[in-house]
């Protein structure tokens, strides 16, 4: 063994240790001594440059499992867990949503399911009914639209709202939070937590801090005060690496991190360091932006076991290019770009990109152009794959575009009357109402039944 | 293995196969190629798996044998070298040594089994062809061709080779779904070469635009033929094979619209010139400009949401019809126009949303069909 370079190595990161540390101290010293001098960048709080400015941060409490719970009375005051099929313990996958009753057993989202299961076998294990979900979603967005134009959605059970605009109309920022509240409340029986501040960053602390039903303002001028005694993790993109190293030189809290000067922080964490000081002091100037019009639209499967039968692969294919067209038709849009992910079960993660000449959004054409996709992943005879995804991209809303003819007759009307008669039956009955004969099971095929998937245990 | 080559001979070679080389990644040793010292010189050979290429080169081979390696290595090396002549060996464990003055490299290769075996071909059912006429009939055509359509068989070229009487007449046709060409020439082929009987295959747009590089390269004329699923064309030591792309063409004859007296005759020049200004101020992607047809002018017009509109007149002569307006992606005619070389060209066009006609001035055996866009 060489141990060389791994001396090496070490005795390099307890020199830089070591450095970091005397130049903290000698900071903490330098401004012992210098008293009430400041540095000019530690100075008087700056807030937002942008005067007069109001932000709400929304985010829904618990979202999926609260729809749920809201759906199905049995569910409600139960632990529930939505995500993947826990199968006993064995199961693989993740925990998409917890509710609070769940959340008690100390369980949260993106938590392997199977650690779920062992702190709460009894809970409510339900799989993930991302169509609903998007469907109140829309609903509650339809909410904030009705009190600014200015709406950012940061997924489907969060966004920022400037309200800046709207206070002639509806009064002071609180009143416009507790309006959405309520209107939340009494047209879809869910709760949502609202922050109210100056700027995004303290909106989004300020919603968080109470949850759920958390309502937490905080007025122009003691953003200070609230920011600083909270600790440095708080702040949006210190994740634990970060945070670690923040701990590492002794910073705890966001007001303590604020103390070090600019130039001290950027020498330990780059651009990103900036980012985080500017963060500590309130200085946080992003503006919201309007919902843009999706980007992409994807689907993917990690499979319960990891799978190198071809049937199972080919059949997995077909749903997600179910999936995706259904959603694209859902939204109106036609994939330019089609974008296949499999991941083996060594956790190596390849993908292939098709731009196509004409976008699609048929399910048979989304599955031949996914297929040729698949054909291009060196698969090794053998070689199991635990996930498998299909995402389109560069999105055409042809309603907006003109026409361009054909020579050889369109494949087909603009909308084809069979994939709307399947999509209608879906919405109204779920997926599993209507399958190509392919997707059914031997034994569905001689009871002619379609399966029901779904995993609800304890109940 | 061991031989000595120009640098110069070997960068042709690997310039050539390029295009071949699969990029893709699908299976690590078709970003190879296979290199083969015979005793009468260097056989170079690279293969996506659905279209290949061989190459012989002078060298002196010292000792024959065969290798396979990276084929973007040798050309980065090649590249940067400036000796006129290298030598390349391989060790029994099929290292590939490179040595050019004072440089040396070493690049690990791979045994020449491993590469994958190609189907043998031979030299019979070949027919000469003009190099100059098939390439004439490639410009005229590929652009048209589709990229990446749902409907596979658009993606190649489509040929067809027909006996007529002493003759032979070869068409190209390429479309896209929307916009079509169709190229013909009629060749003199030796009796005792020609073909009886007619084909019609189709093939992939790689291998046409392989062909169409190789043609470009010099004037020597070339041998083309075809077998049950293959694609051979053979041109000063090359060969380069392809494999068929199988289904059915869809009936192009059908909707190219039977000569109308309805017709409009423009510059060439003046019309490329105008919707390359114009459709600077059409909409991102589509690219649609409108053209109306008048008595003595074709007016174009495009505008853009966000940004402006354009407009521009082209004097034109429009011959029995009454004016009206079509609208059309400016790309899709502008890659007509810039296949031609007559100085005019006639489009014929019955209604707003009838296929639009476009042939050159007097010239026959090219005729392009562009479909409009609903505005």
């Amino acid at each position: 063994m060489n141990a060389g370079p791994l001396f090496r190595e070490g005795c390099r990161r307890v020199g830089k240790a070591l450095s970091d540390l005397l130049e903290y101290q000698l900071f903490l010293r330098i401004g012992g001594l210098l008293g009430a001098m400041s540095f000019p960048e530690a100075g008087p709080m700056r807030t937002s440059q942008t005067p007069g400015r109001w932000i709400l941060h929304i985010d829904m409490d618990a979202f999926y499992a609260a729809i749920e719970q809201r759906d199905c009375p049995a569910y409600r005051g139960k632990p529930v867990i939505v995500g993947a099929d826990p199968q006993s313990g064995r199961g693989r996958g993740v925990v998409s949503a917890a509710s609070y009753e769940a959340r008690r057993f100390g369980i949260h989202s993106a938590m392997p399911i199977s650690q779920a299961y062992r702190r709460c076998p009894h809970g409510v294990f339900l799989p993930v009914r991302m169509d609903r979900y998007q469907e109140v979603s829309a609903r509650i967005f339809s909410i904030f639209h009705r009190y600014t134009d200015l709406v950012e959605p940061l997924s489907l059970d969060e966004a920022f709202l400037d309200v800046t605009g709207s206070l002639q109309l509806w009064g002071t920022p609180q009143a416009i939070g507790r309006r959405i509240q309520q209107d939340i409340w009494e047209e879809h029986r869910l709760t949502a937590s609202v922050g109210v501040a100056m700027s995004k960053f303290i909106a989004k602390i300020a919603s968080d801090l109470r949850k759920p039903q958390g309502f937490v303002v905080v007025p122009a001028g003691t953003e200070q005060a609230f920011l600083h005694p909270l600790p440095v993790e708080r702040i949006w993109g210190v994740g634990p690496k970060t945070a670690a190293g923040l701990r590492g030189r002794g910073i705890h809290t966001i007001g303590q991190l604020a103390q070090v000067p600019c130039a001290l922080v950027t020498a330990w964490f780059g651009r990103h360091g900036r980012h985080l000081w500017e963060l500590a002091h309130g200085i946080d100037d992003r503006e919201v932006i309007p919902e843009h019009p999706t980007h992409s639209l994807g689907a993917e499967v990690t499979f319960d076991r990891d799978t190198d039968d071809r049937d199972v692969i080919h059949q997995t294919l077909l749903r997600l290019a179910q999936r995706v067209g259904r959603r694209a038709r859902a939204e109106g849009v036609k994939i330019q770009t089609l974008t296949l992910k499999l991941r083996t079960a060594s956790f190596h993660t390849i993908t292939r990109t098709c731009s196509l000449q004409d976008p699609v959004d048929r399910d048979a054409e989304l599955h031949r152009v996914a297929q040729t996709l698949l054909h291009r992943v060196p698969l090794k005879a053998g070689q199991k794959v635990r996930l498998l995804g299909l995402a389109g991209s560069n999105l055409r809303n042809l309603r907006e575009e003109p026409v361009q003819l054909s020579l050889f007759g369109s494949p087909g009307p603009a909308v084809d009357p069979l994939a709307k008669a399947v999509d209608t039956l879906r919405a109204r009955f779920g997926e599993e109402i209507i399958q190509p004969a392919t997707l059914l099971t031997s034994r569905q095929r001689e009871s002619g039944l379609p399966g029901s998937p779904r995993w609800r245990h304890g109940v | 293995m061991k031989v000595t080559v120009t640098r110069d001979e070997l960068l042709t070679a690997l310039q050539r196969v390029q295009g071949v080389v699969e990029k893709r990644n699908t299976m690590p040793i078709l970003a190879n190629i296979l290199l083969e010292a015979k005793s009468e010189g260097l056989d170079i050979l690279a293969t996506d798996l659905e279209i290949s290429l061989r190459g012989f080169y002078k060298a002196t081979v010292d000792e024959c044998g065969a290798v396979t390696f990276s084929a973007r290595k040798l050309l980065e090396i090649l590249r940067e070298i400036k000796e006129p002549e290298i030598v390349l060996s391989v060790s029994e464990t099929n290292v590939v040594h490179i040595k050019a003055g004072r440089s040396q490299f070493k690049v690990m290769g791979l045994p020449s089994q491993d590469f994958p075996v190609l189907p043998a071909i031979d030299r019979d059912g070949l027919i000469p062809v003009p190099g100059a006429g098939i390439l004439d009939l490639l410009k005229k055509t590929l652009f048209a061709v589709g990229d990446n359509d749902t409907r596979y068989v658009l993606n190649g070229l489509f040929i067809l080779v027909s006996p007529q009487g002493q003759a032979t007449q070869i068409r190209f046709v390429g479309t896209d779904g929307h916009r079509l060409a169709v190229a013909e020439q009629t060749v003199q082929i030796p009796r005792e070469q020609s073909q009886a009987r007619e084909m019609k295959v189709i093939i992939p747009k790689k291998a046409a635009y392989e062909m169409k590089r190789l043609l470009e390269e010099d004037e020597t004329e070339p041998l083309l033929g075809f077998t049950k699923n293959l694609l051979i064309f053979r041109k000063s030591g090359l060969v380069l094979t392809s494999r068929l792309i199988e289904g059915n063409y869809p009936n192009y004859q059908q909707v190219i619209p039977k000569d109308s007296p309805q017709k409009i005759a423009v510059q060439r020049e003046e019309l490329e010139g105008g919707l390359r200004r114009v459709s600077l101020l059409s909409r991102d992607k589509t690219y649609t400009v409108k053209l109306t047809f008048s008595r003595d002018h074709i007016s174009l017009y495009a505008s853009h949401p966000d940004i402006g509109e354009a407009t521009e007149e082209i004097p034109a002569s429009f011959q029995g019809g009454d004016t009206f307006s079509a609208g059309f992606n400016a790309k899709y005619l502008l890659d007509v126009l810039n296949v031609l070389s007559e100085d005019q060209v006639t489009l014929q066009m019955e209604s707003p949303l009838s296929p639009c006609l476009i042939r050159e001035g007097e010239a026959t055996g090219f005729k392009a069909v562009v479909m409009p866009v609903k505005v």
